[in-house]
């Protein structure tokens, strides 16, 4: 499998809420969002453009790229809490071979496929930041950045890909 | 740095974790009927433990949860991890 | 020349030019520093520590105590305290001794040589008694100046440096016979090894065993061969120059891999790289260093051990030496003999052992040997040596020592496993493990190449299992050795005939600790190992006792009349050896040494001027000096624009937490000390939140936007804080509340809009929200949109006057605040800066968390008892408030200052006293100059503050004292009119 050449882009803005809410009320929120919520660690669902990122027990960060019909009152009814952070972080897009090792120069944890396979995401850090790290392809991650962060993870991300870059050798 | 068992994500890196002090100290659920110097207590009286020492902790840059463990804190090895609000494995005393 | 042609793994055909001292001198590609001199018959490169007495090139790699020196690299890069022993040479390699004035030959401190005996151990603490001033005056610095090691580089380290994680099933440190085989065996099973040597190759000892062949291969083909598998294996990492320096708990190892020092010119990439590696198994194979022997004049340039010249024979092709003698206690003495002899050196081999087995050797060996003592001045030149009842002086150029070999348990020890006492090999091993990690081959005392690759095969394949791997089954390797390594060894100090207190028997090269020294230690009464180290200094420095260690452990054992495992030995500790600052910074310099936060204002901010200040992570814009204002100029006229038409200001870093559920406002009154419940929809309310203990944490504006769900601020520096208390209480005290917190610290930018005009400017721009005076009073707020974009407002204000706090989502917050200026600018608005906000929320005593509470003041000691609800049984802290000496009436009270001299600005932190002086009764906690007062203020925490307004204090001050009048703290419109505008 081919993986191209490390490449880190900064993805364009998206919908961003965080659904919080107790384990009981997991198959109503899941019907609100046309998605089932993942219920464990490293979980992540998808249906269509919507993501559901399993942050913790009861917390989840919604990813779309339109703005959600439901209201905060269909929410509230099914005692969920639904807070738009559209704003709050920002993404970026780490790509190609050798992005593994690119988090690896900050971020603690196990970034293999098999104990990270393809879908699995987690809070953690990256250096001093706090980042969400979602693998959306065999060498491809999605990190999301508090907004005042991301120059911070960005510069450091930018080094280790052009050191990466330089390190590459053409096959 | 210690690889410390979330109940919720399993081993984690410490350097995502906050640390929480001893842990089945309860608030009083009444604090006013306390006497003062069982407030104080409450407050400032903590076990300097040698040995397996029942200890909160707080995935705080991951699940975010609170959770309490049993730590040697000769050794650091952890003996057991879980759930607030769950009691607390036996551990066989020194 | 002392170069042998056609030896060892350097490359003849390539030489590299090097200077040492300022001589020009010539190596080969492969040597290292020390290889390359000892090529060039240099000896002398250090001077000692202590007694400045000339020292030579003692050991081969990490042990070496001796030949420490600074290298210099273009750039401003320096490094002191290298051993020659692991410099790789490089073209145009500058390196220079140490410790030593003027020059290695002719050192004037020598003279610390002959006074030895007023320098024993703890010299220092016996002698420099008086005057008790003088010694960190006067002796420790001139001490300092004449006992030491290479200068710190004065320049900012211009190299990069790295850090990366790592993880994996097994990893194997070492990549001698049994690392190499431990490795083979797990890799095979397809987990994940690391495998780490220290040297710039793998193969450890087998690259220098000249005799042995393994698998019908001779050593280092073998090597050759393991290494290239282990190369073309995708599971595993094979990391050269990298030394495994710490062990800390469950599994994760420190490792520091050198990329750029072995390169001449600057590094292309990082200089060195920081590993942490997590390994399900650590299989140690670190080996054995030979111990020295401890024996009169034993440290003269010449003297080194007998494995090491070895080693720089069969690696780098160089002969130590000419005429050698070898004095040894271990039959491994016999193969360095041999293979020295074969070389063509002249050997005589002294062994100390009575029972020196009659060998058919082609040298001469002396048994029962007992050394009195070695000649020559900068280089040995004879040894002298009384056997079978007479002394015979023996002339040579290179005296070699073979004690026997200690086992590397450096790690194993770091990471608190156990050590027993092996009486054969005399030295510690590794007895059991507290980690998932086992020691093989020579680290755990076996010594033989047979034992080290067995090993290696059956603990990599253990590893390998235990992580959850099968190995595949590959045969052992069967070796075949010439000589074996053998038995023997001895520790402690050798017997000799002279007089003990003439003479310098040395146990600690680096810090020189003579045999004399620990015997000193002992008598005076030290027996505990741990305080002998301390005393003696034995075992100290850059080489950490690595050679030290159990020739002090033995000769203390034998003062105090036990056992040597009854003494103990001291817990090692990282780092196995130094580790530069660099690396373990990593990235984190200069600016990237922590997140640097700005705000969505923030390039505004720097378009206008502004100069900023840190508070916590964020940049904060503090104020906008125009054309040639200073700071207080800046100040006074945005102080001045505020009050008189409106001022802009960037309130985005407070922390915001959504508060939502139908538990919300019961949440608020459990948590904070105000009553929440009957806060209307659409009104906000300033919040005091408290610890346990009763003291304050926090303050901000809470704000209802619904029945279930609330928008609360928190200060700049308190939002992690804030939102981890209240999940706590959340998670682990009220968990059947239905509750959710969202940080939104960082979704929302918050411009205020502060002043007489605030409404005015304003209006033109929200849609959706009636902002009138009578539809939004103070402490309103209310959603609609401003520019296009979602708009929380609030009306709140920390300046007194008429305020709006206007939240947009944070990717409209710089055009929002565009707008604002654009529409304010013709009414004299001003962007004001946190040094204004801090001046104009001071004129109104209103505090800053931080600044006038420390951690011991409760909401009534800040004036805030106001804010208590007075019906509540119960919320965080309330309890503590009721302890006696949280009422007592002499608590510390916030109170306003006002100096005499209406321009005498008050130093914050200042003591306040009495009248005539007497004991401190508070601090000013706040001091600002007020262009609107146009005088002085401060506020201040007194003992009995309130009781004492009116009366007159005095702040103390290095040359006399300002008199002060206590005042309220609210200094400017007491009434609060200006709220209502």
């Amino acid at each position: 499998m081919t993986s191209g050449p490390l490449s880190l882009e900064t993805l364009q803005p998206m919908t961003r809420h965080i659904l919080r809410c107790r384990e009981r009320r997991v198959a109503e929120a899941s019907d609100l969002l046309g998605l089932d919520l993942p219920r464990s660690a490293y979980g992540t669902a998808s249906h269509a453009d919507r993501h559901a990122l399993w942050l913790g027990p009861d917390e989840w960060l919604i990813l779309a790229p339109e703005p959600f019909a439901a209201t905060a009152d269909v929410w509230a009814a099914i005692g969920a809490s639904f807070v738009e952070v559209s704003d709050r972080q920002v993404a970026l897009q780490l790509s190609g071979a050798g992005a593994d090792t690119c988090l690896a120069g900050g971020c603690p944890l196990d970034l293999a496929l098999p104990a990270f396979p393809i879908g699995a995401c987690a809070r953690t850090v990256f250096h001093k930041a706090e980042i969400i790290v979602w693998r959306t392809g065999s060498s491809r991650f999605q990190v999301e950045i508090g907004r005042s962060f991301a120059p911070y993870v960005t510069r450091l991300l930018s080094q280790q890909v052009q050191r990466g870059r330089s390190l590459a050798v053409p096959t | 740095m210690l690889l410390i068992p979330c109940p919720y994500c399993g081993n984690r890196p410490e350097i995502e974790f906050s640390y929480g002090g001893q842990a089945h100290i309860a608030r009083p659920p009444v604090p006013e009927e306390l006497d003062d110097d069982a407030w104080g207590a409450f407050l400032y009286a903590r076990d300097n433990v040698r040995g397996p020492h029942r200890e909160r902790w707080r995935h705080l840059h991951g699940c975010a949860r609170f959770f309490n463990l049993v730590r040697d804190t000769r050794t650091d090895r952890i003996i057991a991890s879980y759930r607030v609000g769950t009691p607390c494995p036996r551990v066989e005393p020194l | 020349m002392f170069r042998l042609p056609k030896r060892g793994l350097v490359d003849h055909g390539a030489p590299l030019s090097f200077s040492f001292d300022g001589r020009r001198l010539t190596g080969l590609a492969g040597d290292t520093l020390a290889s390359a001199l000892l090529a060039n018959g240099v000896h002398l490169t250090g001077r000692s520590f202590k007694y400045h007495r000339p020292r030579g090139i003692l050991g081969a790699w990490a042990d070496e105590p001796n030949a420490l020196v600074t290298v210099i690299r273009g750039g401003g890069r320096s490094t002191p305290n290298l051993p020659a022993t692991q410099v790789e040479l490089f073209e145009n390699l500058v390196a220079f001794s140490q410790n030593r004035e003027p020059s290695l030959e002719r050192d004037r401190w020598s003279i610390n040589d002959r006074l030895g005996r007023f320098l024993p151990a703890g010299f220092y603490y016996k002698t420099f008694m008086w005057p008790k001033s003088f010694w960190s005056r006067v002796y420790e610095p001139r001490i300092r100046a004449v006992a030491g090691l290479g200068v710190a580089p004065e320049q900012a380290d211009p190299d990069r440096y790295e850090h990366r994680y790592a993880h994996c099933e097994v990893l194997v440190v070492g990549a001698g016979p049994a690392g190499l085989s431990a490795a083979l065996t797990a890799a095979e099973s397809g987990c994940r090894v690391v495998v780490c040597d220290d040297r710039p190759l793998p193969g450890g000892s087998l690259l220098s065993a000249a005799s042995a062949t393994i698998d019908g291969l001779g050593a280092r083909e073998w090597a050759d061969t393991a290494v290239a598998r282990l190369s073309s294996m995708t599971n595993v990492t094979l990391l050269p120059r990298t030394t495994a320096f710490g062990y800390y708990p469950h599994n994760l190892l420190g490792l520091c891999e050198r990329l750029g020092d072995h390169l001449p010119g600057e590094p292309a990439g990082p200089r060195e790289r920081l590993w942490s590696v997590r390994a399900a198994r650590v299989i140690l194979a670190t080996g054995a260093l030979e111990r020295p022997l401890v024996f009169p004049d034993n440290d003269r340039p010449g003297i080194m051990l007998a494995d090491a010249a070895r080693q720089y024979l069969q690696l780098h092709g160089v002969a130590v030496g000419r005429r050698v003698v070898i004095v040894t206690a271990h039959d491994a003495g016999y193969r360095s003999a041999h293979e020295l002899h074969a070389a063509g050196i002249q050997v005589v081999l002294a062994d100390t052992r009575p029972a020196a087995i009659a060998r058919s050797t082609p040298f001469r060996v002396i048994p029962d040997a007992r050394i009195e003592g070695t000649r020559g001045t900068l280089r040995v030149s004879a040894i002298t040596i009384s056997h079978t009842g007479r002394s015979e002086r023996i002339d040579c150029d290179a005296v070699l020592m073979c004690g026997g070999f200690t086992p590397s348990i450096h790690l194993a020890s770091q990471s608190r496993g156990t050590m027993a006492w092996d009486a054969e090999v005399q030295a510690y091993v590794p007895a059991g493990s507290a980690e998932a990690e086992c020691s093989i081959g020579a680290a755990a005392g076996r010594l033989e190449l047979a034992d080290a690759l067995a090993d290696g095969c059956r603990a990599g394949r253990d590893a390998a299992a235990a992580a959850g791997f099968a190995a595949r089954r590959i045969g052992t390797p069967r070796a075949s050795v010439d000589h074996s390594v053998g038995q023997g060894g001895i520790i402690g100090a050798l017997p000799h005939g002279r007089d003990p207190a003439k003479v310098k028997a040395f146990v600690d090269w680096q810090n020189d600790v003579t045999a004399r020294d620990i015997m000193l230690a002992t008598r005076e009464g030290f027996r505990s190992i741990e305080h002998v180290k301390r005393y003696t200094t034995t075992g100290m420095a850059t080489d950490q006792g690595k050679l030290s260690n159990l020739n002090s452990l033995a000769i203390t054992a034998a003062q105090t009349g036990r056992p040597v495992e009854a003494v103990g030995f001291t817990t090692f500790r990282p780092p196995y050896t130094p580790v530069t600052f660099g690396a373990l910074a990593g990235a984190a310099r200069r600016d990237l040494f922590d997140p640097v936060r700005q705000t969505p204002i923030h390039d505004w901010a720097v378009a206008q001027g502004a100069v900023f200040e840190d508070v916590g992570l964020w940049k904060r814009a503090r104020y906008f000096p125009r054309a040639s204002e200073d700071m207080q100029a800046a100040v006074n006229r945005e102080c001045l624009a505020v009050r008189g038409s409106a001022g802009l200001f960037d309130a985005s870093t407070l922390g915001k937490i959504e508060i939502v559920g139908a538990d919300a406002a019961t949440f608020l009154n459990r948590l904070y000390v105000n009553a929440w419940d009957r806060l209307a929809i659409g009104r906000c309310r300033y919040g005091v939140l408290l610890r346990e203990d009763g003291f304050i944490l926090d303050d901000g504006v809470i704000g209802r936007l619904a029945a279930d769900r609330f928008h609360a601020t928190t200060t700049t520096g308190g939002a992690a804080r804030v939102l981890a208390t209240m999940e706590d209480y959340l998670q682990t005290e009220w968990p059947d509340l239905d509750v959710w917190l969202t940080s939104v610290t960082e979704q929302w930018s918050v411009i205020a809009v502060q002043g007489p005009h605030a409404r005015e400017i304003l209006t033109p721009l929200v849609q959706g929200l009636d902002i009138s005076a009578d539809a939004f009073p103070h402490m309103s707020i209310g959603e609609g949109t401003i520019c296009g974009a979602a708009l929380r407002l609030m009306r709140v204000s920390f300046t007194g006057e008429l305020g709006f706090e206007v939240n947009v989502p944070s990717s409209h917050g710089h055009a929002v605040w565009e707008a604002i200026w654009r529409i304010g600018q013709p009414l004299g608005m001003t962007a004001y800066g946190t040094e204004a906000m801090h001046v104009l929320r001071a004129e109104k005593g209103y505090i800053i968390v931080g600044q006038e509470t420390d951690g011991t003041v409760t909401a009534d000691d800040a004036g805030l008892a106001w804010a208590i609800g007075k019906t509540k049984r119960d919320f965080v802290g309330k309890r503590s408030l009721a302890r006696p000496a949280m009422k007592a009436p002499d608590r510390k009270q916030l109170v306003g200052l006002r100096t005499l001299d209406p321009a005498k600005l008050l130093e914050e932190g200042a003591q306040i006293v009495g009248p005539d002086g007497g004991p401190s009764l508070g601090h000013v906690t706040s001091s600002y100059y007020s262009a609107n007062l146009g005088r002085s203020i401060a506020l201040a925490l007194v003992r009995g503050g309130r009781a004492l307004e009116g009366h007159r204090l005095r702040v103390a001050m290095p040359g006399g004292g300002i008199e002060v009048d206590v005042t309220n703290p609210v200094l400017f419109d007491p009434k609060g009119k200006r709220l209502d505008g």
